[in-house]
């Protein structure tokens, strides 16, 4: 996808309407249940939200997550059913583990802990999904794009010496 | 008599029960404050065996993936490291001869405790056969062996980031960390693959951070802290200050503390139902 980009936010490598690009990792059998009924029953909430449907949260990979902030993504939304409503009986109970843990971790090394959000949604809470959104895009717009993590194709560290 | 001649004698005899065909120790370095790691397959060649303050190395890694009979010499972090590695299915208890030592810390050159040491307070494992060496009392109170990191944690985000940035800025990605993981175990690494490229070949620090991170990641609720990452890294990358919260947090959150039982489940492939969910709505 290619940005616009005007003289004055040229120097700050910035396009000039910045929106905040947010991947969302939401289970099949809930969040994206949920996330169509909020298109279904006609709920407006920001299209800055890109969503990648998977079969269960336990599919989401902690490296999912890097490789979103690594592709540009501003935040990542994971979700998944409530624990104990699971299509595959456990999946989003490994999962908690897991977002846990490394939602400790990237705030540890310095990424701010609104740019990963986990979520239970089930298939009737569009209205909640369409809240999330709208309250990651906010806090997100109010932090600006992500830096950290980035790639940056063309650009090597031996580039700065 | 004192713990060479007590190690070579225990060896000798294994290897005349035939309990063992291979035993792996420490040798002489090639300095007065070296050693390095060696495997005796002969019992004559027991007396290259030694055992000092200055055997670092952690002799774990040398287990993986043989059927032989084996012995080994296992100070408090090697037996850490070989009751995760029993956990994990890598290694058959019934092959293994173990000679636990008592370990009081590992000095570097001057003399000085290694910072891991310092941080220690872990009994050894009751898996080993026999044991060697005077018994010590572990120095760290239970609790003080995290105040090193938390000068870090308290910092605002912006400077953790900092700090990391810098850190993982000057990482060569040579993988000597990952090579010299005892529970960095599989055979085919993510870093390796070309074919769904995950972690990028580019020279540049987002893909270092991506690495390092990945790498911390995979490790989670694995790693013994035996600080072998970090004495191997060749630009000195603080790896146990994140290893070590990640432990501290695994602690905190599941009760679970690596390498202490060989029959507990590691924490992410179980789960509470009443697990804390802190930062999931």
């Amino acid at each position: 996808m290619e940005e616009k980009l005007d003289d004055n936010s040229k120097k700050e490598n910035k396009p000039a309407t910045w929106e905040p690009k947010i991947y969302a990792f939401l289970c099949n059998w809930c969040s994206y249940e949920g996330a169509d009924l909020a298109g279904g029953s006609r709920r407006l909430y920001p299209a800055n939200v890109r969503i990648i449907r998977v079969p269960c949260s336990g599919r989401i990979d902690p490296l999912f997550i890097l490789k979103s902030f690594e592709h540009g993504a501003d935040g990542v939304l994971v979700s998944g059913c409530h624990p104990g409503d699971c299509h595959y009986t456990e999946g989003n109970y490994f999962a908690r583990r897991k977002f846990v843990l490394v939602k400790k971790l990237l705030e540890y090394v310095g990424i701010e802990p609104e740019r990963f959000q986990a979520r239970w949604i089930s298939a009737s809470e569009a209205i909640k999904f369409v809240d999330t959104v709208k309250e990651m895009t906010e806090n997100i717009r109010r932090l600006g794009s992500n830096r950290k993590l980035v790639k940056n194709i063309g650009e090597t560290i031996s580039d700065r010496f | 008599m004192d713990i060479n001649t007590e190690l070579q004698e225990k060896v000798y005899k294994l290897f005349e029960e035939g309990r063992i065909e291979r035993f792996i120790g420490y040798e002489k370095g090639s300095l007065p404050y070296k050693t390095k790691p060696c495997i005796i397959r002969k019992k004559e060649d027991v007396r290259r065996l030694i055992f000092n303050q200055f055997c670092v190395n952690n002799l774990s890694i040398y287990l993986r993936g043989s059927p032989m009979k084996t012995g080994i010499l296992a100070n408090t972090c090697t037996l850490r490291s070989i009751t995760m590695l029993i956990q994990q299915k890598q290694v058959n208890p019934e092959n293994l001869f173990v000679i636990a030592v008592n370990c009081a810390g590992m000095a570097d050159k001057e003399g000085n405790i290694l910072d891991k040491c310092k941080t220690c307070n872990h009994e050894l494992p009751k898996i080993y056969n026999e044991l060697i060496g005077e018994e010590i009392t572990v120095s760290c109170k239970p609790g003080d062996e995290y105040n090193f990191i938390t000068e870090l944690e308290k910092l605002p985000v912006e400077r953790r980031w900092e700090f990391w940035n810098k850190e993982f800025e000057k990482c060569v990605r040579c993988y000597a960390c990952r090579n010299i993981c005892p529970v960095c175990f599989c055979r085919e690494c993510v870093a390796d693959k070309t074919i769904t490229q995950w972690v990028s070949k580019l020279n540049q620090s987002s893909t270092n951070e991506f690495y390092n991170l990945m790498r911390i990641m995979h490790v989670l609720g694995r790693c013994t802290d035996c600080g072998e990452c970090e004495r191997v890294c060749p630009v000195k990358i603080p790896f146990r200050k994140i290893l070590k919260k990640m432990e501290k947090e695994i602690r905190e959150k599941y009760g679970y503390i690596p390498g202490r039982d060989p029959s507990e489940a590691p924490p992410l492939t179980t789960f509470k139902e009443g697990d804390p969910e802190e930062g999931i709505k």
